[in-house]
């Protein structure tokens, strides 16, 4: 537990030490707020839904920028040998880095806490969705920088790290969308409505924690870092 | 994951790591197999949630559960719904599915559904379309392989016996222009309109026999009279009664009991005065003598009074009544609401006339037909008349007056009397009604004919208009020159004759109850006589803002332009009070105002009209004003409607839940009008939205700025990074020995 703690304030300081965290804040949190002020006064009701309605397309797109790094880098750096001569087991390494990389996720969606205040503030606010809402992100997230780790340990390659994490994270998000499981009948677009990240975000999101929706999302984030962790072994024996 | 073994040191030789790598590849695809089983195992399982909105929107109400363990009959759901459908719609099947287990369950397995696909089942198609008058829906479908019109089944049918409801897709859906120009389908409010059909079928036409077998408490009907010293014309009422009574022994047994009481002596004309408030009546203005003549049933702890003072008075007839008020008594029945609306436009006798001469003339669009197709879903709605001789018919449980203007004394007296029998009034007046003539707002003062007998009950309807600075805008046609030419579009101006009366200005919760909001337009404020009201309660439903004013100035109605009187002018006024209690009335003293003698035609016999004592003291009952009829009027309503604004939604809901209040029937309005979609915002001024949205920008950038900044610092203040490097890893190093 202390190694990953310690390998997760290595990552955070890494992070906050370079200009990656700030862009990335400022993208996410700008992008969050643009598209949530969008549609907000017109509506007229008192919800956070122009947040939560981009909070999932806003991941896909930023959480691979953030992971392409996660293992590519060190690589690049030569710190990989470092790193893996040092006495933390890989599972350790990778629940780390997920760690830190959350909690910077995390950070991004504090700064959008002053949209829940403002419209409290402005109409009655239900509070159940907006929490469910954050944990839906929170979950999502996670699952999506699980995704973006196990490709970054992968590849040696940044651009390639981001632009595969992005096509798998996207092809999650859009398998339970309407626009493309309409497009099939019957019990096959149930089943993918029920694989996709973002019809499962929707329902989190709408105020209702479902113990389905929370096994979903632990499944999907565990088993991409255990592959995280099975990659990084394969590498060991390159 | 399996720890593997052999790979602490170096590297494994080539043959060797390419078992490894297939071992790791099979063991994760196994882990993901495993975890896809879970998944789907998982799927069945419903139930395991947490709901964390306020209202509870996705769980189901204490109201509903309480109806589903009652049921003593089976209820069966029928769900048609075809799987190639509109892409839309396909997501809330699940929905509907997971809420009709959820009934089964709760419901001890009196509640059964089946979910059919008529496209793919000839014999439920027959059965959906022949028996219960269900038919698909065409929509337009585009998918990878097709695009074109598929027809597709969305309804439920809510069947037991022969009772049946149904809803097709348009009662089920909600549809939500996003800004973007997409549109967002959701179910309405789906336990809402599930609870209210099982409610219906199961209560909704039940027998006499089935109607005792509902009501929990013993019924008793109370006779108070003086069979001796009846009038000529009523000296029959005594014997019709009886008969009454003993039908109704015959089918409630030990639950019915009737009694006569004759109050010959004082002691007794005292004892009947206080508990019934049943004193002599007159024979007449040229006798001395008096007579008792009254009915009363009490059912538990409440009494209704029954209209014996009726000339040729049959034992069915009272009967039916006497029914009627059990079935109001009863907890669940289907209510009947009367309405007294004014009729669009000419006479059908004139009409017909005029059609014979080949005259085509242009009927008005009916004005509140929409309130009546709401409130037709969850009631009998009938239209009742107040100009006739012969009174309110027994079997309205709630009268909704809408509207009056220039009631006649007959109609006044018809009115009064239906109170004092221990009916609920709910009536929507306003000294003012509202035209669009020529695409011209007009507002006009009209009387109502009922300022003197509210003022009697101690409430004044008063003749000026409620402005207030919360308010709803406008839309305001206006034609905007382009390049293209000309757009017509619509411009939102506040207007403070629209009052928005929402927070503390939704004074009682029990009517109000889930409501976010409710526009009272163009209203009369009113104002309580407490002298006159010290014998009954007094019950404010609607208030309008601290910043509200009232004005009777009708050319200022024509703009939207408005300034706020100072705040020692401004003051919130009352919109609508309810009374409770025991009414006396205003004809108590006056007497019926005389019938019309019409002379027969030719060759028929004079009938005379028939003699009436009014009821002078009614029974625990309600009286809601409204000083407003504007709110619910549908001309109002697709006009504010225009520019998506408006609460005629929610003012419909108000109107129902004030009849459920009235008729002390709360369960449905708890589930009513539950949703996001009525929670809306307070009203911005394009300044204050700069201001909203900014600091909402600034905020975080300041705090993003506050975070580099401190790292920066500490950057500067500490050993260079090479060196916190080698520490952390002196560090590690440590650790490892500890």
């Amino acid at each position: 537990m202390n190694r990953i703690r310690a390998v997760a304030g290595r990552e955070l300081r890494a992070y906050f030490n370079s200009p990656i965290a700030y862009i990335f804040l400022l993208a996410f949190a700008g992008a969050a707020l643009l598209m949530f002020f969008n549609s907000f006064f017109s509506r007229g009701v008192a919800d956070l839904r122009g947040l939560f309605d981009a909070v999932p397309l806003l991941m896909v797109l930023l959480v691979p920028a953030l992971t392409m790094r996660l293992w590519a880098e060190e690589d690049k750096q030569g710190t990989l040998e470092i790193l893996m001569t040092l006495p933390a087991r890989p599972a350790e390494l990778v629940a780390g880095k997920f760690l830190a990389s959350w909690a910077l996720l995390g950070v991004g969606l504090l700064l959008t806490l002053g949209l829940p205040i403002t419209v409290a503030s402005l109409g009655h606010l239900d509070w159940g969705p907006v929490l469910g809402g954050y944990l839906g992100a929170m979950l999502l997230g996670g699952a999506y920088l699980a995704i973006g780790q196990f490709i970054s340990a992968t590849t040696e390659n940044q651009i390639l790290a981001f632009i595969m994490a992005l096509v798998i994270c996207l092809a999650f998000y859009g398998v339970g969308a309407e626009a493309f499981a309409g497009l099939f009948s019957d019990t096959t677009a149930a089943i993918l409505r029920g694989l996709g990240t973002a019809s499962r975000f929707r329902s989190i999101a709408r105020g209702v924690v479902d113990l389905r929706d929370l096994i979903y999302y632990l499944s999907l984030t565990g088993f991409f870092l255990a592959a995280s962790v099975g990659a990084l072994r394969a590498r060991r024996w390159a | 994951m399996t720890e593997q073994t052999g790979m602490a040191g170096g590297r494994p030789p080539i043959l060797q790591r390419n078992k490894l790598r297939w071992s790791l590849v099979l063991t994760l695809l196994l882990v993901a197999l495993n975890l896809v089983a879970f998944n789907m195992l998982m799927a069945r399982r419903t139930g395991l949630r947490l709901d964390l909105t306020q209202e509870g929107l996705y769980s189901i109400t204490p109201a509903t559960q309480r109806l589903l363990a009652s049921l003593d009959d089976d209820v069966l759901i029928h769900g048609y719904f075809s799987r190639r459908t509109h892409p839309k719609l396909a997501p809330l099947v699940p929905q509907i599915e997971d809420l009709l287990a959820e009934y089964a369950a709760l419901s001890g397995g009196r509640v059964k559904y089946e979910i059919l696909d008529p496209n793919n089942d000839e014999m439920a198609e027959q059965v959906a379309n022949d028996r219960f008058g269900v038919n698909s829906t065409p929509f337009r479908l585009a998918s990878k392989y097709e695009t074109g019109i598929v027809n597709a089944y969305f309804a439920l049918v809510i069947q037991r016996g022969d009772q049946y409801e149904r809803y097709g897709f348009d009662d089920l859906i909600e549809v939500e222009r996003l800004p973007d120009g997409d549109a967002d389908v959701h179910l309405r409010n789906l336990e809402y309109d599930l609870t209210r059909a099982i409610k219906k079928v199961v209560y909704g036409f039940n027998s006499t026999a089935d109607l005792f077998a509902r009501v929990e408490e013993p019924v008793r009907l109370i006779a108070i009279m003086t069979p001796d010293s009846l009038p000529e014309i009523l000296s029959q009422v005594p014997e019709a009664l009886r008969t009454a009574a003993q039908e109704l022994e015959e089918k409630g047994g030990d639950k019915f009991e009737y009694e006569e009481i004759d109050p010959s002596d004082e002691i007794l004309q005292a004892e009947v005065a206080r508990m019934y408030g049943a004193g002599p009546m007159s024979l007449g203005i040229f006798s001395e003598g008096t007579f008792y003549l009254y009915g009363f049933l009490q059912v538990g702890d409440r009494v209704e009074q029954l209209n014996l003072v009726v000339e040729d008075i049959t034992s069915g007839a009272l009967r039916e009544a006497i029914e009627s008020a059990l079935r109001r008594q009863a907890p669940g029945f289907l209510k009947t609401v009367g309405i007294v609306a004014p009729s669009s436009g000419l006479p059908p006798e004139i009409m017909a006339q005029l059609q014979m001469q080949g005259r085509m003339p242009q009927q008005p669009p009916p004005e509140f037909q929409q309130v009546k197709q709401y409130l037709g879903r969850d009631y009998q709605v009938t239209d009742v008349e107040l100009e006739t001789p012969d009174g309110v018919p027994s079997v309205v449980d709630v009268l909704l007056v809408i509207k009056p203007k220039n009631l006649s004394e007959r109609a006044l007296y018809n009115l009064d009397q239906y109170l004092m029998r221990g009916g609920r009034v709910i009536l929507c007046a306003s000294r003012f009604e509202t035209t669009l003539a020529g695409g011209q707002l007009q507002v006009l003062p009209i009387q109502t004919g009922l300022e003197d007998w509210l003022a009697s009950f101690g409430i004044d309807l008063r003749d000026t208009m409620v402005l207030d600075d919360r308010n709803q805008p406008l839309p305001i046609p206006e034609v905007r020159r382009t390049v293209l030419g000309n757009i017509r579009t619509w411009t939102l101006k506040p207007y403070p004759y629209l009052v928005e009366v929402r927070d503390d200005g939704l004074v009682n919760p029990q009517v109000t109850a889930r409501l976010n909001a409710v526009g009272i337009y163009w209203g009369s404020p009113l104002v309580i006589d407490e002298e006159k009201t010290t014998d009954l309660e007094v019950m404010e439903i609607l208030r309008s803002s601290q910043r509200s004013w009232t004005s009777s100035n009708l050319m200022a109605t024509r703009s939207a332009e408005y300034e706020v009187p100072p705040a020692d002018e401004t003051e919130p006024h009352l919109l609508a009070v309810a009374l409770g209690g025991r009414f006396k009335s205003f004809f108590a003293e006056k007497g019926a105002p005389r019938a019309d003698v019409r002379m027969p035609p030719e060759g028929e016999e004079f009938v005379p009209p028939r003699a009436e004592v009014p009821l002078t003291m009614s029974p625990e009952t309600r009286l809601v004003v409204v000083g407003n009829a504007a709110f619910i009027s549908d001309l109002v309503g697709s006009l504010l409607s225009q520019a998506g604004g408006g609460f005629f939604a929610e003012n419909l809901a108000f109107v129902e839940n004030l009849i459920d209040w009235t008729t002390l029937d709360n369960d449905l309005v708890s589930i009513r009008a539950r949703g996001a979609g009525t929670r809306r915002l307070e009203r911005l001024d394009p300044g204050s939205v700069m201001v909203v949205e900014g600091a909402n920008y600034v905020l975080p950038a300041l705090v993003l700025l506050a975070l580099g900044g401190y790292r920066f610092w500490k950057r500067r203040h500490t050993i260079p990074v090479v060196a916190v490097a080698a520490t952390s890893r002196a560090g590690t190093r440590r650790s490892r020995e500890s």
